[in-house]
């Protein structure tokens, strides 16, 4: 039996709800607060609850529904290009370096490497193209930012 | 009335103002035009340039966006059959084949005074109804404002697009649980922060909609392939690639006074009947745009019936007018009640609740500025869209052919910095790579994200209110029932609540668990 995305779905919502409603437990509270109607850990509970239950009414309809189907794939196909996968994570990674590099390198040279590498990863090889969508685009931002509105963007740890 | 009147007259026609509405007008049809980014995500990537300006003029400014990026969808709709926004997905249906007959600049020229003329009426109604509303709503307590989140939550999952019911739910407790980290308001106790420091102020509503929205919806559209190229159907012949240059070839923006006569009644039903969809909490713009084009068509002769699908003029008109003029709607419950109707009034919502104004009746009183400077500006958003983008569109159409590789990543860097230049705290950075694998995740499930944002931005209400309820009652639960108003709201909440599972039921499918897609998108 194949599994359907809508039983993989509620699955991970359950365990998420679980762990929520287990770290829920966990919130500290004051002396003799436990009395008390309502506490930090009473919406949160509630919400654990609610979110257990209502993923496992979304399993159980799941499965009926996948059991009734009478096609043989569950799951409807999707268009996805595999290569863009890697793009992708090269780009989230891409991203924890701009994170990284922003106040080490400051704002203008962290940024113009994440766009020149953003458009490398996405396939652009036009020097021209990579120069002028990138070194333009942050001089003109930096500029506007700190010298019309008065915003300060970090120059970078590194350079003092 | 006639005061605030001109207390939002004042401030939204001040060079300032206009200036921000020409801008977000502009910027919106730009952002709403790139197929799969629409309004939330337009609105999303303002919020950190509104945070430089006063509260009337940020509001301004995301009114002026929301109107141009529903604009610009309906562009992308008729020129490529494309609809940057789901809203404007009817508008394709006799948009694109009329732009295919050589008709382009006639269609988008319904398309921008059908808009104008339903964004007008709508702004008619919406004078005379947030006041209204606004004054009754004064006399609301905690246990009703607490029946109404309820109500707001319920509805808009039970409205919600793609997928099902019950996942919109668990999308909208995700939004909840998302809420509760940090710093518990009342006790000052540290939630869910895991030691540490940069969560004890909660997770930014900022970060969560660049997250949720821009940045996941950019790198989703790399791994997106074409559906024609992946079923490996054959290339277009030289027919249709005629017919395609001929799309984007705009033309003549004429309309013969016949034209306008043939669709004035269409575009006076589909106004009232887009406003007051657009009002309800949940539907929005998409519901609005598709019942107002099946009413058009069910009420057509049998001729004219056969035109639709194939670049009838009202069946262009009328989704376009109540797309424009639910949009008006949808800000009824935003500003009487605090409560947003859509996911793009929930981002409204955050941003206002950022610049530490609580939208709802007091706002009227508080802030008689934001409120009706909002409600003119719509209307000059309107001219603006009129008078300046539609013109402009053979210029804006460009957007379309720039490099697809260019405009993403300057929209994950708009997006990074964006929330950075909020905080300057680089670890935000590294949560929205976090929140963005997720949201991606969570799409490729067929999850909607409109209710997580909902769910995120009014969990803190719902506890407040929840509360203040309990207090008020001595730990009771009586809150519920105790008042009429309650009582009133929670049963339509629990009607709205049983109205899929009952239909899901009669239709004996599979549709509670998201089998079935609906064509909605909040």
């Amino acid at each position: 039996m194949k599994i359907s995305k809508n039983v993989i779905g509620a699955l991970i919502f359950f365990i998420f709800s679980v762990c929520y409603g287990y770290y829920a437990q966990q919130i500290p509270l004051y002396p003799g607060e436990e009395y008390d109607v309502f506490t930090s850990q009473s919406m949160p509970t509630l919400y654990a609850a609610l979110g257990i239950a209502v993923s496992v009414l979304a399993i159980i309809l799941s499965v009926i529904a996948d059991m009734k189907s009478t096609s043989d794939s569950v799951n409807t196909p999707q268009y996805f290009d595999k290569k863009g996968w890697i793009k992708v994570v090269s780009l989230l990674v891409l991203m924890a370096y701009y994170g990284a590099t922003l106040e080490q390198l400051g704002f203008i040279l962290s940024t113009i490497s994440f766009l020149v590498f953003g458009y490398l990863i996405l396939g652009e090889r036009s020097k021209k193209r990579l120069f002028l969508a990138s070194v333009p685009v942050v001089i003109v931002f930096w500029a506007i930012m700190t010298q019309l509105l008065g915003i300060y963007l970090t120059t970078g740890d590194l350079w003092g | 009335m006639l005061d605030g009147l001109l207390i939002g007259l004042q401030t939204a026609m001040s060079m300032q103002n206009i200036m921000f509405v020409i801008f977000g007008c502009f910027v919106g049809t730009f952002i709403g035009m790139l197929p799969g980014l629409g309004p939330i995500t337009a609105i999303a990537l303002m919020i950190p340039i509104t945070y430089g300006i006063d509260p009337s003029s940020g509001m301004i400014l995301m009114a002026g966006v929301y109107y141009g990026a529903i604009f610009g969808g309906s562009t992308s709709s008729i020129l490529i059959n494309a609809p940057g926004v789901a809203g404007t997905v009817a508008t394709s249906f006799d948009g694109y084949p009329m732009a295919c007959k050589g008709e382009a600049g006639k269609a988008l020229a319904i398309a921008a005074y059908a808009s104008f003329s339903g964004g007008t009426i709508a702004a008619v109604f919406l004078l005379v109804a947030a006041p209204m509303l606004s004054s009754i709503s004064l006399s609301f307590q905690s246990p009703d404002y607490f029946a109404l989140l309820l109500l707001g939550l319920t509805a808009v999952a039970a409205f919600s697009s793609k997928g099902s019911f019950l996942k919109s739910i668990m999308m909208t407790i995700f939004g909840l649980m998302l809420s509760t980290v940090g710093t518990d308001q009342a006790s000052g106790v540290a939630r869910f922060t895991f030691d540490q420091i940069d969560l004890l102020d909660g997770i930014s509503f900022l970060l969560i909609a660049m997250s949720m929205f821009a940045l996941s919806e950019a790198l989703l559209s790399i791994i997106r392939k074409n559906k024609e190229q992946t079923e490996g159907q054959p290339e277009a012949s030289s027919d249709e690639q005629s017919d395609e240059s001929k799309a984007m070839d705009v033309g003549s923006l004429k309309i013969t006074k016949a034209e306008i006569k043939e669709m004035a009644p269409t575009v006076a039903r589909s106004s009232v009947l887009g406003f007051f969809v657009g009002v309800l909490p949940g539907a929005g713009a998409t519901i609005a745009s598709f019942l107002a084009y099946g009413m058009e068509r069910n009420l057509s002769s049998a001729k004219e019936k056969l035109k639709f699908g194939k670049g009838s003029l009202r069946g262009l008109a009328a989704p376009e007018t109540a797309n424009n003029a639910a949009c008006s709607g949808s800000f009824v419950p935003l500003l009487t009640l605090g409560i947003p109707g859509s996911g793009t009034t929930a981002v409204m919502l955050g941003a206002l609740m950022a610049y530490g104004i609580q939208p709802g009746p007091r706002l009227f009183i508080d802030n008689p500025e934001v409120f009706w400077s909002v409600i003119v500006s719509m209307y000059i958003g309107n001219i603006v869209l009129l008078l300046i983008n539609l013109p402009l569109i053979p210029y804006i159409a460009k957007a379309l052919t720039l490099p697809k590789q260019l405009l993403t990543v300057l929209i994950l860097f708009f997006s990074l910095i964006g929330v950075y230049l909020v905080s300057f705290n680089a670890f935000d950075i590294y949560m929205m790579a976090g929140f963005a694998v997720i949201a991606i995740g969570l799409r490729l499930l067929d999850f909607s994200m409109s209710p997580l944002i909902l769910g995120f931005i009014l969990g803190g209400m719902l506890e407040q209110n929840l509360r203040r309820s309990l207090t008020l009652y001595d730990g009771s639960i009586s809150f519920l029932w105790d008042r009429p108003i309650t009582l009133g709201i929670l049963t339509v909440t629990v009607l709205v609540l049983l109205m899929p599972i009952i239909t899901s039921l009669r239709k004996g499918s599979d549709s509670s668990t998201g089998s079935s897609e609906k064509v909605a998108e909040i």
